[in-house]
């Protein structure tokens, strides 16, 4: 029975998507990706998105940036997704952007689903090295510069 | 937040203009001195209030960033900006660094991030297919290519 034991796990493993195979489904390059801005200071006095909107932070030895993949996405979910996804945060706006920006600058989205937020994708491929700040920053000037915000809507 | 009104009656105004003394020339030039003191000095008043803000919403917020985040030496990259150049947003980066923004129209902008240990990183979207960035090391002095970034925003070009 050992052996139809290990065989059934082997064909398991294989058929329900593990956190890690979930991480390689890429993101089609011609979707609309959004990023939730909870600090004011990321917008600006014109209502524009800044780069530090943006930049990304090491998460579990990797640098990304969270997105949420907002195709066919009912606008009330995506405001619902934006106010739930940080129970410690105020959700301040949202910066809409497509992915072709960031394929652009050499970035790939890979959908990285969590509980109750299937639309979750992280930007990742951001330029590692002692000059990666400056070259983080060349990239989110791009994606601040082709992003459109929309402050959340007050109910 | 406010700024100072200033005047912009020609600097001078009130005082003799008719004087061709060495006195004279030297009442006046160290009248325009001053005037253009005071004016750099309200002009950088408005980003240090900012400044200050920054501070303060991170300590009301608990935010761990407050104790990294290079308060001092920013500062005195606000004194250091030259006195023709707009004064910058701030925010700040993720990672701790406080960020100078500028921005213009059609998706221009120009950031400058300031470091702990007075490193700058700057980039900038300055036109459709114009992107620049570098680094600097900050010592009291701006760099020529991060005035002249601001000024080509400002330019509209």
């Amino acid at each position: 029975m050992k052996w139809l034991h290990a065989k059934l796990l082997m064909l398991l493993r294989r058929w329900l998507p593990t956190p890690d195979s979930r991480k390689l489904a890429v993101v089609a390059p011609d979707e609309e990706l959004a990023r939730f801005i909870f600090e004011r200071r990321y917008v600006d006095q014109s209502g524009r998105a800044k780069q530090g909107a943006f930049l990304p932070e090491l998460y579990k030895g990797r640098l990304e940036t969270s997105v949420c993949r907002i195709r066919d996405v009912a606008v009330v979910r995506i405001w619902n997704l934006g106010k739930t996804v940080r129970p410690d945060k105020v959700l301040y706006a949202r910066a809409d952007f497509p992915h072709s920006a960031a394929i652009s600058k050499s970035l790939k989205c890979l959908s990285t689903p969590e509980p109750n937020f299937s639309e979750h994708a992280d930007l990742i491929g951001w330029p590692h090295g002692s000059d990666q700040k400056m070259r983080h920053k060349a990239i989110a000037a791009h994606l601040a510069g082709v992003a459109t915000v929309s402050l959340v809507p007050q109910l | 937040m406010s700024a100072l009104a200033l005047s912009r009656q020609p600097i001078g105004f009130g005082f003799s203009r008719s004087g061709s003394s060495p006195e004279a020339r030297e009442v006046q030039k160290l009248t325009r001195q001053a005037f253009v003191q005071i004016k750099t000095q309200s002009r950088v008043s408005v980003a240090l209030n900012d400044l200050d803000s920054l501070q303060a919403e991170l300590f009301s917020s608990n935010d761990p960033l407050v104790f990294k985040a290079p308060f001092d030496l920013a500062r005195r990259f606000l004194f250091a900006l030259p006195t023709d150049l707009a004064i910058p947003e701030l925010s700040l980066d993720p990672d701790g660094e406080i960020a100078f923004d500028w921005a213009a129209e059609r998706g221009r902008n120009f950031s400058v991030s300031l470091g702990s240990t007075g490193r700058l990183s700057f980039a900038g979207k300055l036109g459709p297919e114009k992107c620049i960035y570098g680094m600097d090391q900050f010592d009291e002095v701006v760099a020529r290519e991060i005035v002249d970034a601001v000024k080509a925003l400002a330019s509209n070009t």
